[in-house]
């Protein structure tokens, strides 16, 4: 015979075989699946809550915990230590040392009325722990969301209670406190077992068609700084440039002055010298003087011409133009 | 048959009956138990439990908060402002089986939701003014522009409400102004209103649920509304702005005029000053030559006249003497004894 079993054969081998070993089988399936399911692991940022047969039965802190096996003990875990952020009006697109944002899209987040009834952006974040992981289970049932909707409630009931500036800039840290208390109100209201550690307000802005007169208004105060600044840099160049001059005037009459004195006491001192001697011999001096400045004088002139006295009688023509 | 298919059987025998029979109902659920269609019991502890297999049939329902999501509403409030309206609910069943029976299951349940708050929502908004949907408080908005004032911005919206209060009855949803920002009730009056309207509302149409909280999440205005507040909220800082211009100009020309003023002051003063001491100057040489020449006025008239002579006479002048003239009186005689005489 060419076929070594027939089917008949093989069929009664396998059987012979499953019934071998079926139970070894068997109960070591099941023994593995006992080994499996009644030992878990916490991690270190977590604990772990049983329900036994649905019912709880204890929180777990981290680390290799036995349970009942076959899913009568069900381990769900919670992480407590973690400090989550939830993101409202933009999205950490890349985070790190330089983190980019994305704030294209999420106005209909950050869009919101203030207490004058004008319109800001506002984005902001929440940052919050899980204190009671029981709570944390067993109360709400859908948690991120009904996080963000609180978050949004308190933001713009807060928010809607105040003016764009403080908005925008000078009221920010009080909002954040305020956000901060109110949230963690309403969290404790449901037991959800959250404690809020942080709200920060994010990038505020004037809606984006508005953004550019908000601009319009800083600059206008640098303007006006500006103008003011230049107005007293003038002021102050220019007054002790003048008073430098004025100063210089002031000195120059003054040399004129004692230069005039001067001359003055000079003239009168040579003039007392000439008096002296005049007073000592006056027709003398008289003389004197008279003769030497005449001399000069006939010295200097022209031409002179010398008429005897007795010749007045005669009506003289003299030619002038023909004496040149 | 032999042992091992026996065993087989029977385990599989006991593990359907169990399984139809023992059921856990976990922290996260409440159950009900019924017998074809009647409800047996209804079971609020966790843990395993059993009923009749076959016959009875359990029924989870979650017991936790959860929520409900409205769509956001077009409302016109009192004052005609359209806004998108957005509230959210948190909501809670109570009674498992009247749950059951009256909105059997959470697509009823939230559409039931829907039918309730929406329409209290839009009773409530519209019925109340846009100011009182948005502010909590009365408290002092405080702005950073030292002429903005709450009390200059009462003033300034004073004046715009009256001018504007006829075109405020052609035009349909009104234009956006600055309102005298003071509320009556409040945001938080408004949304505690829609808690308790839509509490009782629930409670009355019993449907074994009960409703938590109602939260105003969103609050905003239509497109067209925006464009107008935009458009105020433009002009507005645009004033701001050339306020600032303005007081930046008029300081300028108050320290510039100042300036001129100092400058003058200081010119004319030096001014003044030099010649204070130019006249001081020549009067006191004056003084010191009148007083030199008073003691001998006619010789210093004699020596003045010499200088004049010298200083006036030059090649040009000509010279007509007589011989009569005091210097050439020599020229007709040598005699000394004149001269001699007047000593």
């Amino acid at each position: 015979m060419k076929e070594p079993y027939s089917q008949f054969e093989n069929y009664m081998y396998w059987k012979y075989l499953a019934r071998k070993y079926f139970w070894p089988i068997f109960l070591v399936s099941v023994a593995l699946i006992f080994l499996a399911s009644s030992f878990y692991t916490v991690a270190s940022d977590e604990v772990g809550l049983i329900l036994r047969f649905g019912k709880y039965a204890g929180t777990y802190d981290p680390g290799l915990h036995f349970k009942l096996p076959f899913g009568i003990d069900r381990v769900h875990k919670v992480q407590v230590m973690k400090m989550r952020t939830e993101e409202f009006g933009f999205r950490t697109k890349t985070p790190g040392v330089q983190s980019s944002f994305k704030s294209q899209g999420y106005t209909e987040e950050s869009l919101m009325l203030s207490g004058d009834l004008n319109m800001a952006e506002v984005a902001w974040i929440v940052q919050y722990r899980i204190s009671e992981p029981k709570d944390y289970l067993f109360s709400i049932r859908e948690k991120e969301k009904n996080l963000r909707d609180v978050a949004e409630t308190v933001i713009r009931q807060i928010v809607g209670d105040k003016s764009i500036d403080e908005v925008l800039t000078i009221g920010r840290e009080e909002i954040e406190e305020e956000a901060k208390i109110k949230m963690q109100a309403i969290f404790n209201s449901y037991h959800m077992g959250v404690t809020v550690s942080l709200v920060k307000l994010q990038n505020v802005t004037p809606p984006k068609p508005v953004a550019p007169s908000f601009n319009e208004v800083n600059e206008a105060r640098q303007e006006k700084e500006q103008k003011i600044n230049k107005a007293y840099t003038e002021f102050n160049k220019t007054i002790p440039q003048v008073e430098g001059e004025a100063e210089k005037i002031v000195s120059q009459a003054e040399g004129y002055a004692i230069e005039k004195v001067n001359i003055a006491k000079g003239d009168v001192a040579k003039f007392d010298a000439i008096c002296e001697e005049y007073i000592k011999a006056k027709k003398i001096t008289q003389t004197r003087l008279y003769l030497e400045t005449m001399g000069e004088i006939y010295r200097k002139a022209g031409k002179k011409i010398v008429i005897d006295e007795n010749l007045r009688s005669i009506v003289p023509l003299l030619d002038l133009e023909r004496l040149k | 048959m032999n042992k091992s298919a026996i065993l087989l059987v029977t385990i599989a025998v006991v593990g359907i009956v169990s399984f139809n029979t023992f059921f856990v109902v976990d922290e996260f659920h409440t159950a009900i138990v019924l017998q074809f269609g009647m409800h047996m019991k209804t079971i609020h502890t966790a843990g395993l439990k059993a009923k009749v297999p076959f016959v009875q049939d359990v029924l989870h329902f979650d017991k936790r908060i959860m929520e409900w999501d409205g769509q956001a509403n077009k409302i016109p409030t009192r004052d005609k402002k359209f806004i998108w309206v957005d509230t959210t609910a948190r909501w809670k069943i109570t009674d498992p089986l009247k749950y059951y029976q009256r909105v059997r299951d959470e697509f009823g349940a939230q559409k039931k939701l829907d039918d309730i708050i929406d329409g209290i929502n839009r009773d409530v908004v519209s019925n109340a003014e846009l100011i009182e949907i948005v502010r909590s408080t009365n408290r002092d908005m405080r702005y950073s522009e030292e002429f903005y004032t709450q009390a200059e911005l009462q003033q300034k919206v004073k004046e715009e409400r009256q001018k504007q209060d006829q075109e405020l009855e052609q035009k349909g949803d009104g234009q956006i102004q600055p309102e005298l920002l003071k509320i009556k009730e409040g945001r938080d009056e408004i949304a505690r209103r829609i808690i308790e309207r839509s509490k009782k509302q629930v409670g009355e149409s019993d449907l074994g649920f009960e409703i938590i909280d109602v939260l105003i999440k969103r609050v905003n205005y239509t497109e067209e509304v925006q464009e107008k507040v935009y458009g105020r909220m433009i002009s507005e800082r645009q004033k701001v702005a050339e306020q600032y211009r303005a007081e930046g100009e008029g300081q300028r020309a108050r320290i510039l005029g100042d300036m001129e003023k100092k400058l003058k002051e200081i010119r004319s003063g030096s001014y003044r000053k030099a010649e204070e001491i130019k006249g001081k100057a020549d009067a006191e040489a004056t003084a010191i030559y009148a007083n030199a020449y008073q003691k001998a006025p006619e010789f210093y008239a004699f020596l003045k006249a010499l200088q004049n002579y010298h200083d006036s006479i030059d090649e040009r002048t000509y010279f007509i003497f007589s011989t009569d003239n005091e210097y050439l009186k020599y020229l007709k005689h040598a005699d000394l004894s004149e001269d001699s005489k007047s000593e």
